[in-house]
């Protein structure tokens, strides 16, 4: 009787825990998806999430509003044959798996951008180190970069993170060092962030602080050279006006009447596209859906690329931040075998809306005004070569710079990349859930959430 | 409560009084089945087609342990067990690489029944065959790492501590290789019902992913090789041979 029970009981234990262990889902095995999906958008969610896709058989067509891919990654030709970026430039961290997919392509060309941030405090630019300890300050320095780590930790109630900044004992000398650092870099002005959305941003970012840039490429090269059969298979100037869901398959029809069918949509296309109601859909986005497009904060946005014939900066700098009028000039050419003397300035929120009523010339002087003041050298007007300004919210294919954490975007991006009713599916970087919203990372990241919900749904 | 102090310290006198006890260490493979835990790794596979070397699924592995065991009767043992488990995959694209590691601690309390020894009154086979049914806690701890960096989840390292139950079962035979040494291979089988992986797909992905869980139960099957050594007594007259 007890051997019997001795061998009955291992039995009795083990037989069901092998039953439960064959319900594994296969990921993307056999069983996954193999119908045919159409793509709105061929910026980096779009690509990519092709590439996936047909990768595992899925048939894959890519629709594209502009004359080329890219989207919100663009480059100009400058003087001396320059090709500057207009549209991202930074590579955040090297934790990512746009990192993973730049060291698979060119693993010699990706940078750690060189060099120091310089502040602009009271006419003098100064660096990190000399506001962490200069005893004039009082300890204002240090404080701010202690709060510039604090986000991800942020304990208080939900307000703008110029209200948070209030409440610390900082000199007014950092009200543009702080629009610079936090507002300018989040894709809008500190009036408009929240703390709350701050916290979800920060607390997620997990790719690292260091910044990169590539040594002789462009970013979107990456892609090309990586996808080069997605991307000449793109449908190039096809804006899409209107996505019908509401039968069993869903049909797609551009500004030029083209009519496309699938069985399943991935929208990529930017937020401001969303925002601005350009794509009708039938039936309408829920409630719910439509207040996350329009709670998740996206601004104007303009590149401003300034070209000289000799630098004027300092050697060791990276970064000049705190201006009045441009937040932050990035010297674009650091470290870089592809562009000399250059520099770039990315203005968005309330500073980029003043600009977008200027014209180029206007910029252009005000710029040269503005870099004459911070004592960089003489001569600046002199060495000044060609400027380029991209306006990204007066582009009617794009309408923004990138979505940055709003008072009221608590908890929306998970809203907006919800899949709806199993046919419409949605990414970008807008609808990266997890902090690594606004960079070329977290938009890969959202086509590979999207790309394995089409496949297993 | 009280009749489970009773119980268990009338077992520890038991141990103390007049058993034998055995000490034994032993090593092994280790086979792990975390469906939604290699669900993560084949996601961070698809989502980098151009690795030529992929992340492998954490199946496999190496287990070193060591326990007591005391005679509460005949034929029947009661003994706590340490048991060390390290599954691990990786993959190298140089200059990139990703590893993901899972480190498993368990304490183990184990009962061993001798079928063939209920009734005699001397052991005196050289061959013993048992049967182990234990149960106890685990500590899983896993890592990730990109290019030799520990991830972060958040602004934190990714290092958590999971702790749940397992219960396991396994068949063993004890070979005498001497008066107070014997041979000891084992097969063991080990569940831990419900593991909750904190964050682990986000560590994994560097994003969510709803589809994927961090959450399954953990099947492990062990084969393993050990040492057993009898800690003789003085007044030991049952297991002298």
């Amino acid at each position: 009787m007890i051997r019997q029970l001795m061998l009955g009981l291992p039995a009795g234990l083990i037989i069901p825990s092998l039953f439960s262990a064959c319900s594994e889902k296969d990921l993307i095995g056999d069983g996954a998806f193999k119908g045919k999906v159409l793509i709105i958008g061929g910026g980096v969610a779009g690509i990519y999430a092709a590439s996936l896709l047909s990768k595992y058989g899925v048939q894959v067509t890519v629709l594209e509003a502009a004359v080329k891919t890219g989207g919100r990654i663009a480059s100009v030709p400058m003087a001396g044959g320059d090709v500057v970026e207009t549209g991202a430039e930074v590579i955040r961290g090297d934790k990512s798996i746009f990192n993973d997919l730049i060291r698979f392509v060119d693993p010699a060309d990706v940078l750690s951008i060189p060099g120091n941030n310089y502040y602009l405090l009271q006419s003098q630019l100064r660096t990190e180190d000399y506001l962490r300890n200069a005893g004039d300050l009082q300890g204002a320095g240090e404080t701010f970069f202690q709060i510039l780590d604090s986000f991800a930790s942020y304990p208080g109630e939900n307000k703008s993170v110029e209200d948070y900044l209030i409440q610390f004992p900082l000199d007014p000398r950092f009200t543009e060092i702080a629009e610079a650092r936090i507002g300018n870099r989040f894709g809008t002005s500190n009036q408009r962030l929240g703390t709350l959305a701050m916290k979800e941003s920060e607390a997620g970012f997990t790719a690292g602080k260091e910044e990169f840039t590539l040594k002789s490429g462009n970013l979107w090269d990456i892609f090309e050279k990586a996808f080069p059969e997605v991307i000449a298979n793109v449908v190039l100037n096809s804006p899409v006006k209107k996505i019908d869901y509401s039968g069993a398959t869903v049909n797609i029809t551009t500004t030029n009447n083209t009519v496309y069918t699938a069985d399943k949509v991935l929208v990529t296309v930017p937020l401001g596209v969303l925002k601005a109601g350009i794509i009708e859909f039938s039936p309408l986005l829920s409630g719910p859906k439509q207040e996350a497009v329009t709670s998740i904060g996206l601004d104007n946005c303009i590149k401003i690329v300034l070209k000289f014939i000799g630098p004027f900066w300092q050697s060791d700098a990276k970064s000049i931040l705190g201006a009045l009028h441009i937040p932050e000039y990035r010297i674009y050419s650091a470290g870089k075998d592809n562009s000399a003397n250059t520099l770039t300035a990315t203005v968005t929120g309330e500073k980029a809306e003043l600009l977008s009523a200027m014209s180029d010339g206007e910029i252009q002087a005000m710029a040269l005004a503005e870099l004459t003041t911070l004592h960089l050298g003489q001569g600046v007007v002199a060495l000044f070569q060609q400027i380029y300004v991209k306006r990204w919210g007066a582009d009617p294919l794009i309408r923004g710079g990138w979505s940055y954490p709003s008072l009221s975007g608590v908890g929306q991006k998970e809203v907006l990349a919800e899949p709806v009713n199993q046919k419409l599916f949605f990414a970008g970087e807008a609808t990266n859930t997890n902090g690594h919203s606004g960079t070329i990372h977290g938009a890969m990241e959202s086509a590979y959430r999207a790309a394995i919900e089409i496949l297993e749904q | 409560m009280k009749q489970t102090i009773l119980i268990i310290s009338f077992l520890l006198a038991g141990l103390g009084a007049k058993s034998q006890n055995y000490f034994h260490v032993y090593g092994g493979y280790s086979s792990i089945k975390a469906d939604e835990w290699n669900r993560s790794i084949k996601a961070f596979n698809y989502a980098r087609p151009w690795l030529a070397d992929q992340l492998r699924p954490l199946n496999a592995g190496l287990t070193a342990g060591m326990g007591f065991s005391g005679a509460i009767t005949r034929g029947f043992f009661l003994g706590p067990e340490l048991q060390y488990s390290r599954f691990k995959s990786e993959a190298s694209n140089d200059p990139f690489s990703a590893m993901v590691r899972l480190n498993v601690y368990r304490g183990t309390m184990n009962a061993d029944v001798y079928p063939l020894e209920f009734d005699v009154d001397s052991v005196e086979a050289t061959i013993r065959p048992f049967l182990r049914i234990g149960a106890g806690a685990t500590l899983f701890m896993p890592k990730v790492a990109l290019s030799d960096s520990v991830v972060n989840v958040g602004n934190e390292v990714y290092n958590p501590l999971v702790w749940t139950f397992h219960y396991n079962v396994g068949v063993g035979c004890k070979f005498l290789l001497s008066n107070r040494i014997e041979l000891m291979p084992m097969v063991l089988y080990t569940r831990n019902p419900t593991v909750d992986l904190d964050n682990f797909n986000i560590a994994v992905h560097g994003t969510t992913i709803p589809q994927l869980s961090n959450i399954n139960s953990v099947n492990n099957w062990q084969f393993m090789v050990g040492i057993s050594i009898k800690i003789k007594k003085a007044d030991d007259e049952f297991f002298e041979r």
